[in-house]
């Protein structure tokens, strides 16, 4: 099945990319220069979510950047560059963790939310509307989405990041995490499930 | 129509291409839950979107002119490496493979022309009981010979003549001195 990017993809934005990519693929420093700063936010932001730590995700950064100009020669146009660039943001995270041996106390596991098989009709979706972060600032948002966030796996957060912060399709987050549609659709699943969970427990304890 | 699970999910994200969307959304069209999670998805995306996506990233000038700095130094380091690795000429670009095939061959062909020599002991201790007579000897590689002289002797009777000799076995020079004994034929001044 053809799969869209969401909300219809931007091609002004794409074809913008390709022609800085072409141009710095040529050792056009200035077109890279623009490049970075077009997508630096974007992965710093992702980047930023998922090592929780201000000072890791601006080096981390630095790396992904540096190895995509490396990387550069072997970048085909017909791939998008955002969904490549996050591909290698995705190598530059998981590195750092296993470097870290990053373990999140009071994660929850996959097995206490084991089911066979997914149910579109019980889809997982926080229901915003019926909750008080509908009155919550923005920022006061940010941060209980951030404590929750971070109490759930690497990959249930990255999924989430990739998805419902970053708005990737789910092909292009099989493309970025190197797995199948259906390993994605069922980790968002069970990634929003539990910050439903832990979200909803965040409102009532207020 | 009945759509299936995966179709569903992707319609919930607006992950549909626009034939199948429209299919989908005449189905939903009476199918109040539906519609109603797909505008709660759309409002989660929408939410942690606009709180969390873009994150301006601290200090970005330093970043970009750090960046580029690493970058240039990556370039740079790669172009020294470079010249190391073409210093050679054209010409020598050429010959070289050449020369060190022929080099190969003449090598192995000496390899195999090339025969120990067995070692020769080069120490004779010559003695001559008799007064006056000085004791001498050559040696001829080539013919692997070795002549003793003996200056000063009287002459042998005819008789004394003897015709026998003994071979001369090649001995080592990791064998004891003692055993290297020479024999040679006694040849009349």
């Amino acid at each position: 099945m053809h799969v869209e990017p969401p909300f219809g993809g931007d091609g002004a934005e794409e074809t913008a990319d390709a022609v800085l990519v072409s141009r710095s693929q040529s050792g056009d420093m200035k077109a890279y220069d623009q490049l970075v700063l077009r997508h630096r936010n974007r992965i710093f932001a992702m980047i930023r979510n998922m090592t929780h730590h201000e000072a890791d995700a601006w080096d981390l950064t630095q790396d992904v950047f540096i190895k995509a100009w490396n990387a550069l020669g072997n970048f085909e146009a017909k791939a998008k560059f955002t969904t490549w660039l996050y591909r290698i943001a995705h190598n530059v995270v998981y590195d750092w963790n296993r470097r870290k041996k990053h373990d999140v106390v009071g994660e929850l596991h996959d097995e206490t939310l084991e089911n066979e098989r997914i149910d579109p009709a019980a889809i997982a979706i926080p229901h915003v509307g019926d909750s008080p972060d509908q009155k919550m600032a923005m920022g006061e948002l940010k941060k209980k989405i951030e404590a929750a966030l971070a109490k759930i796996s690497p990959e249930h957060r990255e999924i989430v990041i990739l998805k419902d912060v970053q708005g990737l399709a789910y092909k292009e987050i099989a493309d970025v995490m190197g797995c199948t549609i259906g390993t994605v659709m069922s980790r968002l699943f069970y990634a929003r499930q539990k910050l439903q969970t832990l979200l909803r427990d965040e409102y009532e304890s207020r | 129509m009945n759509p299936d699970n995966q179709t569903l999910m992707l319609w919930l994200e607006d992950e549909l291409p626009e034939d199948l969307k429209q299919q989908i959304d005449a189905w939903a069209s009476d199918q109040p839950l539906w519609l109603e999670k797909r505008e709660s998805a759309r409002l989660w995306r929408g939410q942690l979107s606009q709180a969390m996506a873009e994150q301006e990233l601290p200090y970005g000038d330093f970043f970009q002119s750090q960046l580029m700095r690493t970058i240039e130094q990556g370039r740079a380091a790669s172009q020294r490496d470079v010249p190391a690795a073409v210093r050679v000429s054209p010409w020598r670009k050429f010959w070289l493979p050449a020369s060190v095939a022929a080099a190969m061959v003449l090598g192995f062909i000496g390899g195999t022309q090339w025969q120990e020599k067995p070692h020769r002991a080069k120490t004779l201790v010559t003695y001559t009981p008799e007064e006056g007579v000085k004791a001498e000897f050559f040696e001829t590689s080539p013919a692997e010979g070795t002549v003793i002289v003996l200056n000063g002797m009287a002459a042998l009777p005819d008789s004394f003549v003897s015709t026998e000799t003994t071979s001369h076995e090649p001995q080592h020079l990791n064998e004891p001195i003692e055993q290297k004994k020479e024999t040679a034929t006694l040849v009349a001044p």
